[in-house]
């Protein structure tokens, strides 16, 4: 146990680190993707049929590659071809920002179109137009339904913040294998990280539940 | 005349759900709509606030061509509707579904129109709902909040698109006891209906649709006591006599 806490606190401040920058490029990484989810939302919902189109291609893209293969080809395939060296950090928030936009469009999509087209159709004959209708029944209650799958998702994307060791970023992952590489000893550098990743998330699930509790309005 | 309805298709992709339609609603009068289901009436009813396009014919009401005309928004608030499943708005308090409408589109302050609703909510017995949610109230209680929703924009009409139908049987009588006041008010009212004693004890006319045509219309007295259409006697024997 001595063992144990004394590596720990030995290995703290380059876990730390690497945690900071995990946090930093999940945190980036799913701002852009929200305001991108927002817009490829509206265009999957939209009725001009080559946007849904566009839309639909998209989401089946990002769907069907894996985000390890989207980062090594954009780091390593798109390098080479373009005869230039990608930052790492900005290569890998570009990939999370791509792959939770797709996602998070689609939650943003059946959101809105889980709520009940009756609400619609009592606003909109109460004579409310489109935009009252949306800002005023349509959102408050789609967003109620979102913000479960919205919180899953950032948990995704901040565990998926892992894979991007495989193009060098100092994230918690990367440095606990530059640490494990020094002193072999992957069974307690790995726990801590496991602890760390669990730790952080599990912050977050607690904190998606205070949220839902206090959006609870019909019980 | 309030509402002229002439020669109205109305077509789901292939499938004409009404075909050549024609009735006309005086100031004041009460107009039920029975017939069986998938003749159309819900759909008839929905044409005249535009909730659905028709594809044919000529829907005037007040004199307004509704098929054509621009500023639909403004035409709908003349018009009160009640849906079969209420559709309150699940995120806001009665009294907010009840003002929601003439604040957010400046017709009332929010003062004067919660004042309106209290004086409509004391007229259906649900005063002491106010602050609640929908979700917490029985059908009969939202139903009636719904008609309450709409009587607070000051309608010329009120449509029902069988409003007692998603009731357990014991709350229809309250559902019909307030509609049937808001008749003895003078409202123009067209109602679809499945209640056959409402039809008949409050109607001033009666509609019996089928397969999208009205196949027959009178006095309630006379369409229900001398049916003169086989397809209206079947389906009153159906609806009369059940066993």
């Amino acid at each position: 146990m001595e063992h144990y806490l004394g590596l720990f606190a030995e290995c703290w401040p380059s876990l730390l680190s690497g945690l900071g920058t995990t946090i930093f490029i999940a945190a980036a990484s799913l701002f852009f993707a929200f305001f991108l989810g927002i817009i490829l939302a509206v265009m999957g919902l939209s009725p001009y049929r080559p946007l849904k189109a566009v839309y639909h291609f998209y989401i089946y893209l990002v769907r069907g590659v894996p985000v390890m293969i989207f980062a090594l080809f954009l780091f390593f395939g798109m390098g080479a071809l373009l005869h230039l060296q990608f930052n790492p950090v900005f290569a890998a928030i570009l990939t999370l920002t791509v792959n939770a936009s797709a996602y998070l469009a689609e939650i943003f999509r059946g959101g809105i179109q889980a709520v009940d087209q009756g609400q619609v159709e009592a606003a909109r004959s109460l004579g409310l137009g489109h935009l009252k209708t949306l800002q005023k029944i349509v959102l408050p209650q789609a967003i109620k339904i979102m913000i479960p799958p919205i919180i899953n998702q950032f948990i995704t994307t901040l565990k998926d913040t892992s894979i991007l060791s495989v193009i060098s970023v100092r994230e918690l992952t990367m440095n606990s294998q530059i640490i494990i590489a020094k002193n072999y000893m992957p069974f307690e550098v790995y726990s801590y990280a496991a602890i760390m990743y669990f730790v952080v998330i599990m912050a977050l699930s607690l904190f998606a539940r205070w949220v839902e509790r206090r959006l609870r309005y019909d019980d | 005349m309030m509402i002229d309805v002439r020669n109205l298709m109305k077509s789901f992709g292939n499938t004409l759900v009404l075909k050549d339609v024609s009735f006309q609603v005086n100031a004041g009068e009460v107009v039920c709509i029975i017939g069986p289901s998938g003749s159309g009436k819900s759909t008839l009813l929905r044409c005249l606030n535009r909730l659905e396009e028709a594809q044919g014919g000529s829907i005037q009401v007040f004199d307004t061509d509704v098929r054509h005309l621009q500023g639909i928004n403004a035409f709908r608030r003349r018009i009160g509707m009640v849906f079969q499943m209420f559709n309150l708005f699940a995120n806001c308090t009665v009294m907010e579904n009840i003002v929601l409408a003439p604040v957010e589109l400046g017709l009332m302050t929010r003062v004067a129109a919660e004042a309106k609703g209290m004086e409509l909510l004391e007229m259906v017995g649900l005063a002491d709902k106010r602050d609640v949610y929908p979700s917490t109230l029985s059908g009969g209680q939202k139903q009636r909040i719904a008609i309450v929703r709409a009587l607070e924009m000051n309608p010329e009409i009120m449509l029902f698109d069988e409003p007692t139908s998603a009731l357990d049987p014991e709350m229809v009588g309250e559902v019909l006891k307030v509609m049937q006041e808001l008749a003895q008010k003078g409202m123009t009212m067209v109602v679809v209906t499945h209640e056959m004693g409402f039809a008949r004890e409050v109607a001033d006319r009666v509609i019996f649709m089928a397969d999208g045509v009205i196949v027959e219309e009178g006095k309630p007295q006379d369409l229900f006591a001398h049916p003169q259409q086989e397809r209206t006697q079947k389906f009153l024997n159906c609806v009369l006599n059940p066993i």
